[in-house]
């Protein structure tokens, strides 16, 4: 089949992606911490007043977000314009997320509580509609990049594990600005500067600095190779297509189902603490994980070729159901004991990670399938609306994650420590095991859920050709009826 | 040997690129404009926040801490003793390693115990360190961490039954902060009406006069923390105002320029 990608957009992609997400990856911890710690430190405003109406803001934030995929999806679709309809939006969408990005991190001198709640409601309401803005549409650009499903697979294949790079992309900004400052200012006085949350400032303008450029070589390099339909379709209608097209749902489901996969992050600490024997070895947890989390997107590009969405998608989530079931049993077997479990959890701990390459790129390669489905079906093509349903779901589930979690915590009576001189207190084995459950069974349950959905998608194989072949023949069809006009 | 043939490139399908010069004029000029926006921003927040560019916010945080809250430690970190180290590493290289035995100890305990334990030695040392600042009238930095340390080290000896090993020095600077911490609390003055007026900036005679005026024990000082008379760039004298039970107290304090930041000069004091 033809190839319409040139070689350097692949990259471009890659790299647009790797740009956003080193944003939209840094502002939700980072901002949270600067509204907490540091926006109003020095006036009059009780800081514990400011922590109680936080999870508020977030809320509220979450809600605007779960909202704004949609509304943008329905927009992205309904956009015609000589960039064509999903370039715009990044390209044009980029200056005013930069600018509101940095103006998160820009508190207004105020002694007044409210106002100070009022800023933060409405600049971190509007950082999330904006960066929707830009980041739903880059997101479902692969689905519009080439007509050919196989290079467009490869294309959402690098450009997810670039999304995946950028996204922990300010856990190296921090620090090096840190280094910067300490050069600059001097040791202690970076510590004054860093008590009033200034290195997260800047930071922020290291990201946004990214996030321009490397949007911007997007931008300029890559192009829309899918003709888009020109039917306009109403609200009711996009929505419903949401809702009620059996594959995008099925997909969209498995945010749903498995949303507890992600809970394992709630302990990691503990886990670090108790069964590792120190809380550095959180960073220990994360990176093997991290790193089998890019070897595992390598991996699964690779089994895309060979076996098709969903096989991949199923034989994924089994294995790694199967490696937290493995990791479980091990560190039963060995026993709580740090100086003994440490190596064989670590290394374990590395083959659990290879999973969520599958769960970070697989969705997307279905995704864009559906958006041929769709379009196969009735005409139109809805890129942006149906990866606006996935990431409305995704933000469901993360919502629910974020409070499934902590009541995990308290129904393993985990016991916190009332001295001051011990941080972690000693806990019960009923405990250590209950946390065990939490960082390894437990998703290892859901990650059985999320793949429930996926035994009733059925765009693979001779279906999903005959798809590709026909779309190619309509495309061709309408080309030739346009030149002959 | 058959000569192996060249893999033909893929057909690649070019598209319509109408919009490629506007795009990449554009581009250019969205990059330029976020770096303009981004510099001054950040530079407009920075300088507003930063305190250390002020000499009244200096001299503010260093009497607060001093005075007011009787922190004398934490208070150093706005003087001209601290050019570019931390202080904390400071105490820990110059007073606290030295003191430590090598090896480490063998004795397990469980957190609860541990934490038992350490309760005793805070309780003890926490009394130790009033003692110094009260019956060390000078407080200078050299004798309230000789004097510390020596203690902690013969403390722990006597409550956790074995030397305390080179694995102790965390434990050792958070008791050290917890104790000066402690000591603020129950000793803070209830001040109110805190303000600072800069009362002269000097001109560049003056400050050229100011550097050359500098006592032998001065310079010493000032050598000993790498801090060369010529780095001087400015002075101002300011002075501390507050107000405890109606009684007005006024403390002069003198700050000198180094580089872009101003520091409390700990040889005026």
């Amino acid at each position: 089949m033809k190839k319409y990608m040139k070689r350097s957009e692949v990259w471009t992609y890659g790299i647009g992606l790797f740009g956003i997400a080193l944003l939209t990856g840094w502002m939700p911890d980072y901002s949270y911490t600067f509204f907490n710690d540091f926006a109003f430190k020095g006036t009059d405003i009780d800081p514990a007043r400011i922590m109680k109406i936080l999870p508020y803001v977030t809320l509220v934030a979450g809600i605007v977000g779960a909202a704004c995929e949609l509304i943008i999806g329905i927009l992205v679709d309904r956009t015609r314009t000589k960039w064509g309809k999903i370039r715009p939006w990044v390209g044009f969408g980029i200056l005013p997320l930069a600018v509101v990005s940095m103006l998160v991190f820009i508190a207004p001198s105020t002694n007044n509580f409210y106002g100070a709640v009022a800023w933060m409601f409405i600049i971190y309401a509007l950082y999330t509609a904006v960066s929707c803005a830009v980041e739903s549409p880059a997101n479902c650009f692969g689905a519009c990049c080439t007509p050919n499903p196989n290079e467009r697979s490869d294309a959402i294949s690098i450009a997810s594990i670039f999304r995946s790079v950028g996204q922990s992309g300010g856990m190296v900004v921090l620090p090096a600005v840190g280094a910067i400052m300490k050069v600059a200012l001097g040791k202690e006085q970076f510590k004054t500067a860093e008590g009033q949350g200034l290195d997260l400032m800047l930071s922020t303008g290291v990201c946004v600095l990214g996030l321009v450029l490397f949007g911007m070589i997007f931008f300029t390099n890559n192009r829309e190779r899918v003709p888009y339909t020109t039917e306009r379709v109403s609200l009711w209608q996009s929505i419903k297509f949401v809702f009620t097209n059996k594959n995008l749902l099925m997909v969209s489901l498995t945010k749903f189902t498995g949303f507890g996969r992600g809970v394992y992050s709630t302990v990691s600490l503990y886990i670090a603490v108790y069964m590792l024997g120190s809380k550095d070895l959180k960073l220990g947890l994360l990176l093997p994980m991290g790193v089998g989390t890019a070897v595992g997107m390598l991996i699964v590009k690779q089994l895309l070729k060979k076996w098709g969405t969903r096989k991949v998608y199923i034989v994924c989530c089994l294995y790694g159901s199967a490696s937290l079931a493995v990791l479980y049993v091990v560190s039963r077997v060995i026993g709580f004991n740090p100086d003994v479990l440490m190596i064989p959890f670590l290394v374990i701990n590395f083959f659990v990670g290879l999973q969520h390459g599958n769960t970070n790129l697989t969705p997307n390669v279905m995704i864009a399938d559906v958006v041929d489905e769709i379009e196969w079906k009735t005409g139109k093509r809805q890129e942006g609306l149906c990866y606006a349903g996935y990431g409305f779901f995704s933000k469901v589930a993360a919502a629910l994650t974020k409070s499934f979690g902590p009541a995990l915590v308290t129904w393993s009576g985990y016991v916190q420590s009332s001295n001051m001189n011990v941080a972690y207190a000693t806990q019960s084995d009923d405990t250590l095991n209950k946390l065990l459950l939490i960082y390894t069974l437990i998703p290892a349950i859901f990650v059985i859920g999320q793949m429930l959905p996926i035994l009733f998608y059925d765009l693979t194989g001779k279906k999903k050709e005959r798809i590709t072949k026909e779309l190619a023949e309509r495309r061709a069809q309408a080309a030739a009826a346009e030149k002959e006009a | 040997m058959a000569k192996k043939t060249k893999k033909a490139a893929p057909e690649v399908v070019e598209k319509d690129m109408t919009t490629a010069r506007f795009d990449k004029g554009y581009a250019i000029a969205a990059f330029l404009l976020i770096v303009a926006f981004l510099a001054s921003v950040s530079a407009a927040y920075f300088h507003s926040r930063y305190l250390m560019f002020y000499p009244e916010k200096v001299a503010e945080q260093y009497c607060s801490s001093a005075i007011v809250l009787k922190d004398d430690f934490n208070s150093l970190k706005y003087t001209s003793l601290i050019q570019n180290l931390y202080l904390g590493d400071y105490f820990r290289e110059n007073y606290i390693r030295p003191r430590l035995a090598e090896g480490e100890s063998v004795t397990e305990r469980t957190p609860e115990e541990q934490g038992e334990l350490m309760d005793k030695m805070d309780e003890i040392m926490f009394a130790y360190y009033a003692d110094i600042i009260a019956s060390n009238t000078d407080k200078t930095l050299d004798s309230v961490l000789t004097l510390y340390v020596d203690k902690y080290v013969e403390t722990y000896e006597a409550v956790f039954g074995e030397p305390a090993y080179a694995s102790v020095e965390d434990d050792l600077v958070t008791c050290f902060e917890a104790g000066v911490s402690a000591y603020s609390e129950a000793n803070a003055l209830d001040a109110e009406n805190e303000t600072v007026e800069v009362r002269k900036t000097y001109s560049d005679e003056e400050v050229a006069a100011y550097r050359a005026g500098l006592s032998e024990d001065a310079r010493a000082e000032y050598a000993r923390f790498g801090l060369s008379p010529d780095a001087v760039e400015g002075v101002c004298e300011t002075q501390f105002s507050y107000t405890v039970g109606g009684e007005v107290f006024n403390v002069p304090c003198t700050l000198i320029k180094v580089g872009m930041q101003w520091y409390v000069d700990v040889t005026a004091l």
